[in-house]
């Protein structure tokens, strides 16, 4: 295994060489192609491309939801395994995969009640000012399915941060909510993710989508792929100011932006 | 797929204690734990009216045709005893169906408990691992396919008069629905909870305590539900065979003594007993699952 550079003291996750195939019977599938990518601390990374690109393969793999066949993940000088036990990684998905028979209050709560030992008291956030921060705080006590698509996912992104996890893997979070709900949740993670800058600092985030705009909006960064086996085509530094708001979509610099990443994703 | 609701929609549609802070929901708060009003009791009285006069009137109904057809025809009381003549029986002597109903209880519900306990057990094992599976579910299924009125008579040698026949034939019956049941239920889990749980290096312990075990319970319910109603039967049938005591001996010996107002009269009496551990159960699941789709597709 080659020997990984040393790392910089902004540098958070450091993928070298991953090639991901997938032993499928007699016709194995080659998933992702050598991948590299730095991700520096406190970052906001998109991994924008088409279905099948690899994309959330590449996000498992950092989460350590699987075991790259190629290559290695380093996530501040620990492996992903590592990462899971000290619950340094918050994870929110497509689905918002809330415990229907817990209450929202308790669905937050669930990363505190499993593998206990890994953090005190001190490395956790209060749920009832986390479901303040995500505008829930009047439905606590409510269940899930009493909960709309995107109030739903709000309480996934709760339960992300509950236990301050340095690191914040999300794979297409507003791939199923409306294009109405998502621009509205686009901006409300931008807002929480700028209100993490206190104690802890900014999280860093990975999140995978294929909405152009919304990776524009959200990130320093756009790592643009291309599939069949997946690799990283471009990497884009998105140079807007921050804090970033709706006007800024109908600016000329935007418009530059989305016109560079749709050639890229070979749509026009 | 799902639209996002506005708050005050949702909000009128769960009238759930949400937080004290919250004004808006205090009203609905108030409204549960106010005492007996007789407008209450009238709602109950027409739930519960709504409730039963459907099977009441169902079973009202096919009382009166056998009633009528037995009188009609003239069937002699040795082939089919007319309901009327059965029901008599019983208020006859309701002491002793109650005593012996209780003894085919006991023995229903101990062999109920240990087959369920036995099928769960196993069905937690096979679904942590494929080896298990392939290894455990033939002999479940041999289990499953030995016909019981087969070695039946051979558990009085066995086991001799008594509880232990009528525990282990109940069991045996009600260990198949369970096992299958509960093993499916056991892997049917949010594929994303639990990579989630995955995520936080949950223990395997953990994540079968927060999303297996709760996820099998609507599985779990159905089986039981299948389950309580035949380890009756098993009791039953082992009593014919190797029973001193309980419905089916009443039913072995009266049929032998062509009391057919007796027999029948420990048929009805099974089957009272039958749908008291039914409602029972589905009582108990709507309580458990309140938060499963089949709650709300009633």
């Amino acid at each position: 295994m080659p020997e990984l550079p040393v790392t910089d003291i902004g540098e958070h996750v450091a993928i070298e060489g991953l090639t991901q195939v997938f032993d499928r019977g007699n016709r194995p599938l080659t998933a992702l192609s050598n991948v590299n990518l730095r991700v520096g601390r406190g970052e906001f990374v998109s991994v924008i491309g088409s279905s099948g690109c690899g994309k959330s393969t590449l996000l498992r793999l950092i989460g350590g939801l699987l075991q790259p066949t190629e290559g290695r993940v380093d996530l501040a000088g620990a492996t992903p395994a590592e990462a899971q036990r000290r619950k340094a990684i918050g994870y929110v998905f497509q689905d918002p995969s809330l415990l229907p028979w817990r209450s929202v209050i308790a669905n937050v709560t669930l990363p505190l009640e499993v593998n206990r030992r890994s953090r005190g008291e001190d490395r956790r956030r209060s749920p009832h000012d986390l479901l303040h921060l995500v505008g829930l705080s009047q439905f606590e006590g409510y269940y899930p399915r009493e909960l709309s698509g995107g109030m739903q996912q709000r309480v996934a992104l709760a339960r992300a941060l509950v236990f301050e996890p340095s690191l914040l893997l999300m794979d297409e979070p507003f791939g199923a909510l409306d294009e109405i709900t998502r621009r509205a949740m686009r901006y409300e993670l931008l807002r929480i993710w700028q209100a993490g800058d206190g104690d802890s600092g900014r999280k860093t985030v990975v999140f995978v989508t294929h909405s152009i705009p919304e990776a524009i909006t959200l990130s320093d960064r756009v790592v643009v792929m291309s599939g069949s086996p997946g690799t990283v085509r471009a990497v884009i530094d998105i140079d807007l100011p921050r804090p970033r708001d709706e006007d800024m979509e109908t600016e000329p610099v935007f418009l530059d932006y989305v016109v560079r990443l749709r050639r890229l994703l070979g749509e026009g | 797929m799902e639209r996002p609701a506005p708050l005050a929609a949702v909000r009128a549609k769960a009238p759930r204690p949400a937080g004290a802070e919250s004004g808006a929901v205090a009203p609905a708060v108030a409204e549960v734990t106010r005492p007996l009003s007789l407008a209450r009791l009238l709602r109950l009285a027409r739930r519960a009216a709504g409730d039963l006069l459907p099977p009441v009137s169902a079973l009202l109904l096919a009382a009166g045709i056998w009633e009528a057809w037995v009188r009609l025809r003239d069937v002699p009381e040795y082939l089919v005893p007319a309901p009327s003549a059965v029901v008599s029986r019983m208020a006859e002597d309701p002491a002793f169906f109650a005593r012996e109903g209780l003894v085919t209880l006991q023995g229903a519900l101990a062999g109920f408990a240990l087959g369920s306990a036995v099928a769960i057990t196993l069905a937690v094992l096979m679904a942590h691992s494929r080896f298990l599976e392939k290894s455990i579910f033939p002999l479940a299924i041999l289990v499953k396919v030995t016909p019981i009125v087969a070695i039946a008579p051979l558990l009085a040698i066995w086991f001799g008069f008594g509880l232990m026949p009528k525990v282990f034939i109940a069991g045996l019956i009600a260990f198949f629905p369970v096992m299958v049941n509960g093993l499916l239920g056991f892997r049917s889990v949010n594929a994303g909870a639990l990579e989630l749980l995955q995520s936080l290096a949950a223990s395997h312990l953990e994540v079968f305590l927060k999303l297996r075990l709760p996820s099998s319970l609507p599985y779990l319910f159905a089986a039981f539900k299948v389950s309580i109603p035949l380890s009756v039967i098993g009791a039953v049938v082992a009593e014919w065979f190797s029973g001193d005591r309980g419905l089916g001996r009443v039913i072995q010996v009266a049929n032998n003594n062509l009391d057919l107002d007796t027999a029948f009269g420990a048929v009805f009496s099974l089957a009272i007993l039958g749908i008291g551990l039914y409602l029972l159960t589905a009582a108990l699941e709507r309580r458990l699952l309140f938060w499963h789709e089949s709650a709300a597709g009633v």
